[in-house]
């Protein structure tokens, strides 16, 4: 007999398996998740996982705030380690007036958070060089979690809840019929359902089936690296530095994770076959650019380096809703590199919205008709994934 | 499936060479309103098929240069030096 369900998720990444946890939770009936290669194997499992609420706009602020709560009680919802680590966030930049939007929205939005001087930030951080730090914003509650442990704790939780994940088993192919979805191939036989979530990161565009309708997505490799510093950075919080575009957070055992910031220097890939390691090209400028931050890092050894993927959208704002002229096909696509933290809380909106109830958070602002009505997201910022 | 860009000094290399420079735009005017000068900067238009981009040859010649690539697979149709007009 056919295998059916009432909705396939295509993609194990946060997205996908948030939003499936989630369907889960509000007892959607069979959800169906088929990962291509395995669970968190692609984007999710190769990010900083930086958890912070660092944002300068409301939807993405809201996202942020419920995330930081989320990740804080996963251990006792999951019943699982997620490796949440609360060491707290702080950007630093030279241009205050940046912090101050953001603080306006946390302010607004119950987030703790305060506008730190130079001297405030070296007498916390004595091992920076803040000679050209104007302000730094800071969050206590915010931190880092461990993005492959979250997938599979949420994943864990979700079969409790009568969900079927399958790996190495992806889609070929979604079917439609005049727009509305009737089934999925996939490389171990088709599923009829009459609702698909495309959640496939760098691959959705090659299992989206509606040509008429691209997908506005580029991906560029992206690159982080893992140092072992002196045992002054072991306590360090994310450290964002606005001014020469990296970052750096402590790491389990001491070490610390970096890589670089905005502005990204973009590099089209191929996701099937991209170079996963760093190269020393990067190492280079990111040793430049850290030590010249953190002097005491230039006698620090490189222990090793990866490189991921971002899945680009034209504001680096993801693509989350019903797909527009179609019926039953949503998408949570164009993570843009800063989508792990707000996976889950967007996978709860993204849920209730498939199944018909009123979403906690109103992330309509997300919705892939934005591009045509140019309601784009802007940043304090600039263009890059720090939003 | 290999990334190889043919650099119009050195010939076909593997993409890694390069350095990626962004889709082609069109830098506004200094007359330009907030919105236009905010679009220029903020946006793109992420074009699914063939895009006009800025590629550098950072690993050999060092030259920038325009190149046609599609999107959905990578495959570089044309490059040219700036000057010059698409084939």
């Amino acid at each position: 007999m056919a295998e059916t369900a009432d909705a396939v998720v295509i993609g194990g990444g946060i997205l996908g398996v948030s939003t499936a946890y989630y369907l889960g939770k509000l007892g959607f009936g069979k959800i169906v998740l088929l990962e291509k290669q395995t669970l968190a194997s692609g984007s999710t499992g190769k990010s900083a996982a930086v958890v912070r609420s660092f944002y300068s706009n409301e939807v993405c602020v809201q996202l942020a705030r419920r995330a930081v709560d989320m990740f804080q009680s996963f251990n006792d919802e999951l019943g699982e380690d997620i490796g949440f680590k609360r060491i707290g966030y702080m950007v630093i930049t030279d241009q205050p007036k940046t912090v101050d939007r953001v603080l306006e929205l946390h302010k607004k939005y119950g987030i703790v958070s305060a506008k730190l001087s130079a001297q405030e930030v070296k007498k916390m951080l004595p091992h920076m060089n803040v000679e050209d730090v104007v302000a730094a914003g800071y969050e206590p509650d915010s931190g880092y979690a461990d993005p492959h442990l979250t997938v599979m704790a949420l994943v864990q939780k979700a079969r409790g809840l009568g969900l079927k994940t399958f790996q190495k088993r992806h889609a070929e192919r979604i079917n439609a019929n005049n727009g509305k979805i009737i089934s999925v191939d996939t490389n171990k036989g088709p599923i009829s359902t009459p609702i698909v979530l495309n959640a496939g990161g760098p691959w959705a565009s090659q299992v989206h089936p509606f040509p008429d309708i691209p997908l506005p997505l580029r991906l560029s490799r992206e690159q982080d690296s893992v140092i072992e510093p002196p045992e002054a950075f072991h306590n360090n919080p994310v450290v964002s530095d606005a001014i020469l575009g990296q970052y750096s957070r402590s790491d389990s055992g001491g070490r610390l994770l970096a890589g670089l910031g905005y502005p990204k220097e973009e590099e089209p890939c191929d996701p099937d076959y991209f170079d996963e390691r760093s190269d020393q090209d990067f190492a280079d400028k990111l040793a430049e650019k850290l030590v010249q931050r953190f002097p005491s890092l230039a006698t620090a050894k490189f222990l090793h380096g990866w490189a991921g993927m971002y899945t680009i959208t034209p504001d680096w704002h993801p693509i989350v809703g019903k797909c527009p002229g179609t019926e039953g096909y949503y998408l949570a696509v164009g993570g843009s590199g800063h989508s792990f933290k707000i996976g889950p809380p967007i996978g709860e909106s993204l849920a209730a919205m498939i199944a018909g109830k009123e979403p906690p958070i109103n992330i309509s602002a997300l919705r892939f008709e934005r591009f045509k009505e140019n309601q784009v997201f802007g940043s304090v910022w600039g263009p890059g994934n720090r939003a | 499936m290999s990334f190889v860009i043919q650099c119009p000094n050195c010939g076909s290399r593997s993409a890694y060479e390069f350095r990626f420079g962004g889709e082609v735009r069109r830098r506004p005017s200094l007359q330009a309103s907030d919105d236009e000068w905010a679009d220029y900067v903020y946006n793109r238009a992420n074009l699914n098929g063939l895009q006009q981009e800025w590629w550098y040859h950072r690993d050999g010649c060092g030259k920038w240069f325009m190149a046609e690539r599609d999107t959905t697979c990578n495959e570089v149709k044309a490059t040219y030096w700036i000057e010059e007009p698409a084939q």
